[in-house]
């Protein structure tokens, strides 16, 4: 087992896996910026380096400042954390040129998984479908209407080069062809200055399930439930849940032979998300995320695992505790992202508790949400036997939940959880911008 | 330096592929810079650039965290300094070093003035050595991280008197 370790991240995250690695007797190494001087990671830690300003790109980015760092303070390990340099194989390389263990999957393997071509053939191979559409480019309508017809309607066309709903058009039948491509593909041109385009099968209100996987690098592969992260704004998701109200166990089992035999191929190691747009018993391969996730609280709760625990076991070449072949789902777990409106200091801090209630944060009474950093200040996360007790679960515990000093959306969060369509389980990733429509 | 010179070297720092020039002699002073200069500056997190403060006292972290890899010296509750006085703060997370190498006299000794432009230390990082240049002309008053420390950023590394 290692002694010392590095984490390259804040918040939240930061303090998570401190607490994970001192039930492992690791000492830990925080970094911080000049406005993290008080941050509860930078308390909790055994020892604490100031890398760098308040910017991101200069601190937590910084990878010659962690590096350094992690060499400098006697660290074995590098753990990236959500988000900043997680997913950056230049990171991973760096670790692992400076004699450290990498805390995640290999380079090779993020880059492999990153390039979205190559992600979605690689998932094609291992039998996870993925949205129907044109193998290539598309010039005109003679070309389309065969594809269209084959994905059948409504299909979506998609600028190649394209992003951000620029030289998008949805188009419901074959007379409306012609003249959306020639739109699209002059948004394109103006946009990417390429007018490439292409036709995909358009998902109507999908929902967003993701698997949770664990796998040792050797070929072991632990599917640990999926969660349903549909309730999103503007692509940030809000609520998360497992397991989904909208995957049968049937589903489920497809979903999981298909992941497990990817994640086993690929050798790959630690932890990692693959996600699937859902509409009714269809699933499309969307992506690999090679780390951990913020949802992760939910797997965690009903698989009864510490999910950083085993992916830092597993990246170190110990053993996992749990045996891949027997997960069980036991309960419902329901999180509730806290994020605050504006940034401030926390004048008074009241945490909810009682059975299945966590909540996850870097907030104490004197702490400052800076405006340098992601507005996410906590998560709270509950568990009971069903779906319906832990909505009321969490209800009772956003109620208890008091942030004074800051504005935080729980006034919203409760709007979203009493909502009927919400509660019906039937709702995919439009739910809230119908929700904010109806208002 | 009459105009005319000036702009004939203006002009032939322009053709050539020299990204900074410096200059300094006959009572004037100018330094030169393409934007390349600056993309590289920015690029580059490790660039050796010196910050200095004004008197009021910086907290770092606390004391348990600094002892555990960083000089006792530097990270502890700080004074402020005295009046007058400044610090001049670590520009990156490295190694301290008082000198160029083992057997060279180190560059600043408590009392010594230090010009504008001249070393004040190295900070090693990930095998590069950065030389730290006083951005100002001063004297130094104390020295606060010992060779071989690790630093980190924003750390005070002396107190100096400006000149």
């Amino acid at each position: 087992m290692i002694k010392r370790l590095l984490i390259a991240n804040r918040g939240e995250i930061a303090v998570r896996i401190i607490r994970t690695a001192r039930e492992l007797g690791i000492e830990t190494v925080a970094v911080y910026s000049t406005a993290d001087r008080d941050a509860l990671h930078v308390r909790l830690a055994d020892v604490a380096v100031c890398i760098g300003p308040a910017k991101s790109a200069l601190s937590y980015l910084s990878i010659p400042a962690l590096i350094t760092t992690a060499v400098r303070t006697g660290c074995e390990a590098v753990h990236p954390g959500v988000g900043f340099l997680s997913e950056n194989s230049d990171f991973a390389r760096a670790v692992k040129k400076a004699g450290l263990i990498w805390i995640g999957p290999d380079a090779e393997v993020i880059d492999l998984l990153g390039d979205k071509v190559t992600a979605r053939d690689t998932a094609l191979k291992y039998g996870l479908p993925i949205t129907p559409g044109s193998p290539g480019p598309i010039a005109s309508k003679e070309e389309a209407i065969p594809v269209a017809r084959a994905c059948g309607y409504p299909v979506i066309i998609k600028a190649a080069s394209g992003g951000g709903g620029k030289g998008m058009r949805i188009v419901w039948k074959d007379e409306e062809l012609e003249e959306n491509l020639k739109i699209a593909s002059r948004e394109a041109e103006a946009n990417f200055a390429d007018g490439t385009v292409f036709i995909e099968k358009y998902l109507q209100n999908p929902r967003h399930v993701e698997l949770q996987v664990i796998a040792d690098g050797k070929g072991g592969v632990a599917i640990m439930g999926e969660r349903d992260c549909s309730v999103q704004k503007n692509h940030q998701k809000l609520i998360e849940e497992s397991p989904s109200p909208g995957v049968t166990p049937e589903m489920r089992k497809r979903m999981s032979d298909g992941a497990r035999n990817l994640f086993s191929s690929l050798k790959y190691c630690g932890a990692g998300t693959i996600e699937f747009l859902v509409v009714g018993e269809e699933f499309f391969f969307m992506e690999v995320n090679a780390r951990i996730q913020v949802e992760h609280p939910v797997s965690e709760f009903v698989t009864g695992t510490d999910l950083i625990r085993e992916q830092i076991l597993v990246c170190v070449g110990e053993p996992m505790t749990i045996d891949p072949d027997h997960v069980e789902l036991r309960g419902w777990s329901i999180e509730a992202r806290i994020n605050a409106l504006a940034p401030g200091k926390v004048t008074r801090l009241d945490v909810p508790g009682g059975p299945g209630v966590r909540f996850d944060s870097f907030l104490y009474t004197g702490a400052t949400v800076s405006p340098h950093y992601d507005s996410m200040v906590g998560k709270l996360i509950v568990h009971d036997s069903d779906r319906h007790k832990a909505l009321a679960r969490l209800l009772r515990a956003l109620d208890e939940l008091k942030i004074e000093g800051v504005p935080v959306n729980i006034v919203t969060q409760k709007k979203i959880l009493s909502n009927a369509v919400f509660r019906s389980g039937q709702f995919g990733t439009g739910l809230y911008a119908q929700m904010e429509a109806s208002l | 330096m009459d105009e005319k010179t000036l702009l004939v070297l203006f002009d032939k720092f322009e053709k050539s592929s020299a990204v900074e020039l410096k200059y300094s002699g006959d009572g004037h002073s100018f330094e030169l810079r393409r934007k390349e200069a600056f993309t590289a500056m920015a690029s580059a997190p490790f660039s050796p650039v010196s910050h200095s403060a004004p008197a009021a006292p910086v907290h770092s972290a606390s004391p348990r965290h600094a002892a555990a890899a960083t000089a006792p010296a530097a990270d502890s509750a700080e004074p402020a300094a005295s009046a007058g006085n400044e610090f001049v703060k670590c520009p990156i997370v490295g190694t301290f070093y008082r000198s160029a190498s083992p057997d060279t006299p180190p560059f600043a000794e408590v009392g010594k003035k230090i010009m504008k432009g001249q070393k004040l230390c190295i900070i090693e990082a990930m095998k590069m050595m950065n030389a730290l240049e006083a951005e100002f002309d001063c004297e130094i008053v104390k020295l606060l991280a010992n060779n071989g420390d690790m630093v980190e950023f924003d750390q005070n590394l002396f107190e100096v008197r400006a000149l």
